[in-house]
């Protein structure tokens, strides 16, 4: 308990010194080392054929090969333009909405039982309607990206909207704000840390749905190439989709989705207040 | 590193820029690799659809298959000689095939009788 209080109260503080991150560093590097050793000592134990329980040699090497053959690149590419724009989308609806919603007492009262209804569907059940109205391919891998995105963020900036005290409310009309003014310049920055929480929230789950989409309806992608290799016996494809997508959501959360929480937060968020 | 560059050394701008230097580097050469395998075909290919037998150093898979379905009628592929056949290409399809890495050589052929 005492070492993991020191270790979180050691990664917040403002001093970290380099040296101790490239440590940290090491350390984790030792430990996907020793996990790679493992599985490759328990591949030559357990013996089984490749397509079965493939080595880590074999996942290299399929590597390669996906490579070589230029699949790969055009198949992250393929996957990263489809989370990007459906994010796009999901995102853009769901902020919109959620405005609307969060400030209309209306609108909140004709569309949150509807909405209510919708978000208990899960967007694996809506595939089978997307493929029969779009066919497989983007617009239906999309579209299931949108569904899963709009959720989250749609709540959290109904949240965020109602959450925005009144006082600064009060405070931009005596200044003379218009309605537009009043949104722009007060409601959407103090609604903002909670609609980053929906981003952060919708980005996640829409990994998860974009893999699953391009696994069902897509002819590209990631998802696919998971797909594929284990309906062919390419195990090791299999794994390097597996792994690759690992590698790339650690690079989205920790590049992009952290920083930009962490600016979100400071800027309009609790954190100055703590 | 961070010191010298200031807000853009953060990781993100790091980041985004190597990715934005990978794509423009990857179309930069697939431009030049595309010009290269069309500067000795016959120019024909520039004022309407050709037959084309279009080689690969390795046996296609689904994906290279449809990439080249996309260009054409699909006539087959040769495991002797690696190649494969399409036929009726037309031009700007010819050049996005001509840009494809894994496309080794192009050669037009004549009209089937």
């Amino acid at each position: 308990m005492t070492n993991l209080a020191s270790t979180a109260a050691a990664s917040t503080n403002a001093g970290w010194r380099p040296g101790r991150r490239m440590a940290a560093g090491l350390r984790g590097l030792a430990g996907i080392v020793v996990l790679l050793a493992l599985w490759q000592w328990s591949v030559v134990v357990i013996d089984l054929p490749s397509y079965f329980y493939p080595s880590p040699l074999d996942v290299w090497d399929a590597f390669l090969d996906l490579m070589r053959k230029h699949i790969l690149p055009v198949y992250i590419v393929d996957s990263l333009s489809r989370y990007a724009l459906g994010m796009l989308v999901g995102t853009s609806l769901g902020i919109a909405l959620g405005l609307l919603i969060g400030l209309s007492r209306t609108a909140s009262e004709m569309l949150m039982p509807i909405i209510n209804f919708f978000y208990s569907i899960v967007e694996a059940v809506w595939i089978p309607m997307f493929v029969i109205w779009w066919g497989y391919g983007l617009k239906t891998v999309i579209a299931a990206l949108v569904y899963v995105v709009f959720f989250p963020v749609l709540y959290n900036t109904i949240t965020g909207v109602r959450l925005v005290p009144a006082v600064l409310i009060r405070a931009g009309q005596t200044l003379g704000a218009n309605r537009l003014q009043l949104i722009r310049d007060v409601v959407l920055p103090a609604a903002l840390p909670n609609i980053f929480t929906g981003f952060r929230v919708g980005a996640g789950f829409a990994f998860r749905g974009l893999i699953f989409a391009e696994m069902i309806a897509a002819q590209s992608g990631l998802g696919y190439l998971i797909f594929e290799g284990a309906a062919n016996q390419q195990t090791a494809r299999t794994l390097v989709g597996m792994i690759l997508i690992g590698l790339i959501w650690l690079i989205i959360d920790r590049v992009y989705l952290r920083p930009l929480e962490k600016a979100t937060v400071e800027r309009w968020g609790l954190l100055n207040d703590q | 590193m961070r010191r010298v560059l200031g807000p853009l050394g953060r990781p993100y701008v790091l980041v985004t820029a190597a990715i934005v230097a990978t794509v423009l580097a990857y179309v930069g050469l697939a431009n030049v690799e595309g010009a290269r395998k069309r500067a000795h075909l016959d120019p024909q290919w520039e004022t309407g659809k050709v037959n084309l037998l279009v080689r690969l150093n390795f046996e296609p898979e689904k994906f290279h298959i449809l990439a080249l379905q996309a260009a054409g009628r699909f006539a087959g592929y040769d495991a002797k000689t690696g190649a494969v056949t399409i036929y009726d290409v037309p031009p700007e399809q010819l050049v996005r095939i001509s840009k494809e890495f894994w496309v080794s050589d192009l050669t037009i052929l004549e009209a089937p009788a």
